[in-house]
């Protein structure tokens, strides 16, 4: 068994004996650029399909930080974030982000080795660049052999000519891709593959499978300042280190590295196909009441024995158990219409199944048809019909969840009211918190990292159900901000919509207002949803926000308008305004393609009053997880946007309950933003409506239908 | 009279039942090693710690989520269990250090619901156990089709399919080969009563698991107890009728 977990790749199949199955460990560790390889130079090597790694890593006066993701099983991602010592020969710190890709060509064979390709910081300002080809061999169960070939910094130690001249001169320079003047941060595909190529390749062995040393001969020496004088000592091409894992999910590495340099890795890394408590720690489910077939044949039911009143007073109350708020209800002999809210689970699916399971135990038995709408917001999201005779015959049936996905109706809820009659709500109308906040402020170059800690008082007030008025106070207990950087920033080419974000900072020594809003949501037509908020909507803006969106239930599309009228806030944060307004609003489509990837396109005017387009992909996982990517492209010149040239970055989702087992709605939701600027800035509104009312229809039910009889 | 003795006995060990679920170190018969089980006593302070991790961050405050306790009607007084004793069973998982009473709180023909007192469920057909809800790592589904067949026709093979969750929430289905072989008579003691039953072993194997059900029947045929598998984590329930 100790094999498996060493580097083979031929798998040793065990019969396992109520031993859990772990993912195939190939003992994939991360480089000091946080990408899966030696010590500095790549290998073919991917991580297993979802992992995500961040990691720190250290020598020679740079230190950088790095998310990898590997978004398929053969394309991985990178962005990194760097503070280059004395990169400007000042002795000043250069701070630099950078955006990898590799995709790997091949599955390893018995002979063919794996071969991969990989752009390295082609988005940045280019210090990292480079590309390589490479091949990565696994010899014996613990031996691992990478050689490759590479460009740009990968083509800088004993470089030769670039082959690929044969089809090409320009191949043979490679033009400086970071020109004067220029803010970095576009595609540098004019230098891609150019000037000079240089071997590097190295050896991994495995003697347990908690250790991995390493051996390498790297390509790079352009460890070079902006005066060409070296970083530190280079004195050889060869890096030597050692890699130790002492648990899954944790690496931290030593390394000798051009014969002068000390190196430390330290990854982190998470999977969202590893799941840490199972199928989770779910309460167990009311099981389904299978009529006798005497009483099913029933026509209808005596309402002097069991008066309608009766029957949804013990509905509402059973469906509470399940963290289920029952909104209103619809009786006649042969069928049941029930509209409520699910304030536990993370999936709509698991909320119906637990539902479909109460109704057969609460309604007469001559009731047959079902119909569930749950609701979000205060507003219907669609309209699932069951066959009672159905959810009798499913539980606990191999195939019982296809088949209930199978049998279901699905439709709009829309303007469905008639005959509904309310229950009380089972919740308070007022509801309040306090909670811990961490604010977190990355990527500024005179302060890379400001942290902030404080504590949030929340507060909420359902006037309707679908009319909240909510807000949050904070007060912020420490920051490491430093004030010289804070002070006001006067406008430039663009007005200052976000770059303020220090001042605003400074500013909160006090207690703040964080937003404070009155949301109104609604349902004007057959497949379209509405939303006004008005009020501190975040931060930094006020006014009114009003959205409508057009989204069947069964389509993978979804179309939406959002049109906002807002007003800067003044810094303190508290009740006034600053001069500067602007109508902002975009016209948005969301499409689901399936397999895991969701797409996203928003075009129209940002808060500086640029017009333009974000567009985001996300890998979304059917486990709550998502890790996606996002820029944005407006009419503000790159040199006017500043460094970086256009707004980009990365975002997560983590769903609390994987994190916890325990069923919850709740989410972790984090943005890393390549530089906050001001060009392409969004407002910031709580509430929008795709992310509420996507949870009920058809393509989130079916990735999430396993979790119906869960 | 004698019914109010019969009471009165019930009554007594139905207490006494209780106590060994309070007691959880006691092991039953017939419980053969169940290889390797999560460590419960690591598993409940990581999961008491998590608990602390989430208070802190989820703060305090009113909680908008809608609630309501459970409960499991008739419940598990000694009264109660010595008033109905056929609706309830012993149950007993070692790898959870679990020995408790449960209920059927649902009854659908042959399949059976039980309620553990501490709030889990098994769902059985006909004796075979099909599912199980609310210990985490659960059994979500398994086919029974045939099992009680071969049972009463002294053994024979089945194939069985066994419904799986995957970390994205997709159903696996996974089909087992499993025979079914008589291994003669066993006293099985039955927590408050000693029994003499009739004992077959089913080893069910799939391309990357193996597991075995032991099922006792009486001289009518019914399973009267049994050890069955639920999954990696939780390996086998035993429940046996009192």
């Amino acid at each position: 068994m100790a094999h498996a977990f060493r580097l083979g790749t031929a798998s040793v199949l065990a019969l396992l004996l109520a031993v859990p199955v772990p993912a195939q460990d190939r003992a994939v560790t991360y480089t000091v650029y946080g990408t899966p390889g030696l010590l500095e130079m790549p290998s073919a090597l991917s991580a297993d399909e979802g992992e995500i790694a961040g990691t720190l890593g250290y020598f020679g006066g740079q230190l950088r930080n790095s998310f990898t993701f590997q978004i398929t099983p053969r394309l991985s991602g990178t962005f990194r974030y760097s503070g280059i010592q004395g990169f400007g020969g000042s002795g000043g710190t250069l701070w630099d982000r950078s955006f990898d890709l590799r995709y790997r060509f091949n599955d390893e064979g018995v002979y063919v080795p794996m071969v991969a390709v990989g752009l390295q910081d082609f988005l940045g300002t280019g210090i990292y660049s480079g590309e390589y080809v490479v091949a990565t061999k696994t010899v014996g169960d613990a031996v691992r052999v990478t050689a490759g070939l590479g460009w740009g910094r990968f083509g800088s130690h004993n470089g030769i000519d670039n082959p690929l001249g044969i089809l090409d001169d320009r191949f043979e320079t490679r033009p400086d891709p970071f020109g004067p003047g220029d803010q970095g941060g576009t595609p540098g595909v004019d230098t891609f593959f150019r000037g000079d190529v240089a071997f590097f390749g190295g050896v991994e062995w495995a003697p347990n499978e908690k250790w991995i040393l390493k051996a390498e001969y790297s390509s790079d020496d352009a460890y070079l300042d902006t005066n060409g004088d070296p970083l530190f000592d280079y004195n050889s091409p060869l890096n030597f280190g050692v890699t130790w894992r002492p648990t899954p999910g944790i690496q931290l590495g030593l390394g000798y590295l051009y014969g002068s340099q000390l190196s430390f890795t330290g990854t982190i890394t998470v999977n969202p196909n590893d799941r840490i408590f199972w199928s989770g720690l779910d309460p167990a489910p009311q099981p389904v009441a299978v009529r006798a077939d005497a009483l099913r044949a029933a026509q209808s039911w005596d309402r002097t024995e069991l008066p309608e009143a009766a029957v949804r007073d013990r509905l509402a109350l059973a469906l509470r158990t399940e963290g289920v708020e029952l909104d209103s209800v619809e009786l006649t002999d042969r069928s049941a219409r029930v509209r409520y809210t699910n304030t536990r689970y993370r999936t709509e699916a698991q909320a119906m199944g637990r539902v479909a399971r109460i109704l057969t135990q609460e309604l007469p038995p001559s009731i047959e048809q079902l119909t569930l709408e749950p609701q979000q917001a205060g507003v219907p999201l669609s309209s699932v019909t069951f066959a009672r005779s159905d959810i009798e015959a499913f539980e606990n049936e191999v195939g019982g969840s296809a088949a209930s996905l199978a049998q279901a109706q699905f439709g709009d809820a829309a303007g469905a009211e008639a005959g509904l009659v309310g229950v009380p709500p089972a919740r308070d109308r007022f509801s309040w918190g306090i909670r811990p906040y961490l604010g977190l402020q990355v990527f500024d170059p005179g302060d890379p990292l400001q942290l902030s800690l404080g504590a949030e008082v929340s507060a909420s007030y359902r006037i309707q159900p679908n009319l909240i008025l909510s807000g949050s106070v904070r007060q912020r207990l420490l920051t490491t901000s430093e004030s010289e950087a804070n002070e006001v920033k006067p406008d430039y080419e663009l007005p200052r919509v976000r770059t303020n974000a220090g001042a605003y900072a400074d500013a909160a020594d006090h207690p703040v207002i964080n937003d404070l809003t009155l949301a109104w949501y609604g349902r004007p037509g057959r497949n379209l949803y509405s939303r006004i908020t008005v009020g501190y909507l975040e931060t930094m803006y006020g006014g009114v926000s009003t959205e409508v969106l057009w989204k069947p239930v069964e389509s993978r599309l979804g179309v939406g308008l959002e049109v906002n009228y807002v007003k800067q806030r003044e810094f303190d944060q508290l009740l006034d305004f600053r001069d500067y307004d602007v109508v902002t609003g975009h016209l948005s489509a969301y499409y689901n393609f399936g397999n895991g990837f969701h797409g996203e396109v928003d075009a129209g005017r940002y808060l500086a009053g640029d017009w333009g387009a974000t567009f985001a992909l996300d890998r979304e996982f059917e486990n709550g997880w998502r890790v996606g990517g996002y820029f944005t492209l407006t009419d503000v010149p790159f040199e006017d946007f500043g460094e970086g040239s256009f707004d980009k970055g990365i975002r997560l989702t983590i769903p609390v309950d994987y994190i916890f087992g325990q069923p919850t709605r709740r989410e972790v939701n984090s943005t890393l933003r390549s530089l906050t600027r001001d060009g392409g800035a969004r407002l910031e509104v709580e509430g929008r409506l795709y992310d509420i009312v996507r949870g009920g229809h058809y393509s989130d039910l079916e990735d999430s239908w396993g979790r119906f009889w869960r | 009279m004698g019914a109010v003795l019969e009471m009165m006995r019930t009554f007594f060990l139905g207490a006494a039942l209780l106590s060994l679920a309070a007691c959880s170190q006691g092991t039953g018969p017939g419980d053969a090693g169940t290889g390797d089980v999560a460590v419960p006593s690591a598993e409940s302070r990581a999961l008491g710690i998590v608990g602390q991790v989430r208070t802190v961050f989820g703060g305090i405050g009113s909680d908008d989520a809608v609630r309501a306790p459970r409960s499991v009607p008739g419940g598990f007084t000694p009264e109660a269990i010595a008033a109905e004793p056929a609706a309830y069973r012993l149950v007993q998982i070692n790898a959870l250090g679990v020995q408790e009473p449960a209920r059927v709180i649902q009854e659908n023909g042959p399949e059976v619901t039980l309620a553990l007192q501490s709030g889990p469920t098994a769902a059985y057909d006909g004796g075979v156990l099909v599912a199980t809800r609310g210990f985490g790592d659960d059994l979500i589904t398994m086919d029974s089709a045939g099992v009680l067949q071969a049972l009463r026709s002294g053994g024979g093979t089945v194939t069985r399919r066994m419904e799986t969750l995957d970390p994205q929430d997709q159903v696996l289905t996974d089909s087992f080969a499993c025979t079914i072989a008589p291994a003669g008579a066993e006293t099985v003691n039955l927590g408050i009563r000693q029994a003499s039953l009739q004992r077959f072993d089913e080893n069910c194997r799939s391309a990357g698991l193996i597991f075995d059900n032991i099922y006792w029947l009486d001289d009518s045929g019914s399973i009267v107890a049994s050890r069955q598998y639920v999954s990696p984590t939780v390996a086998y329930l035993r429940s046996n009728r009192l």
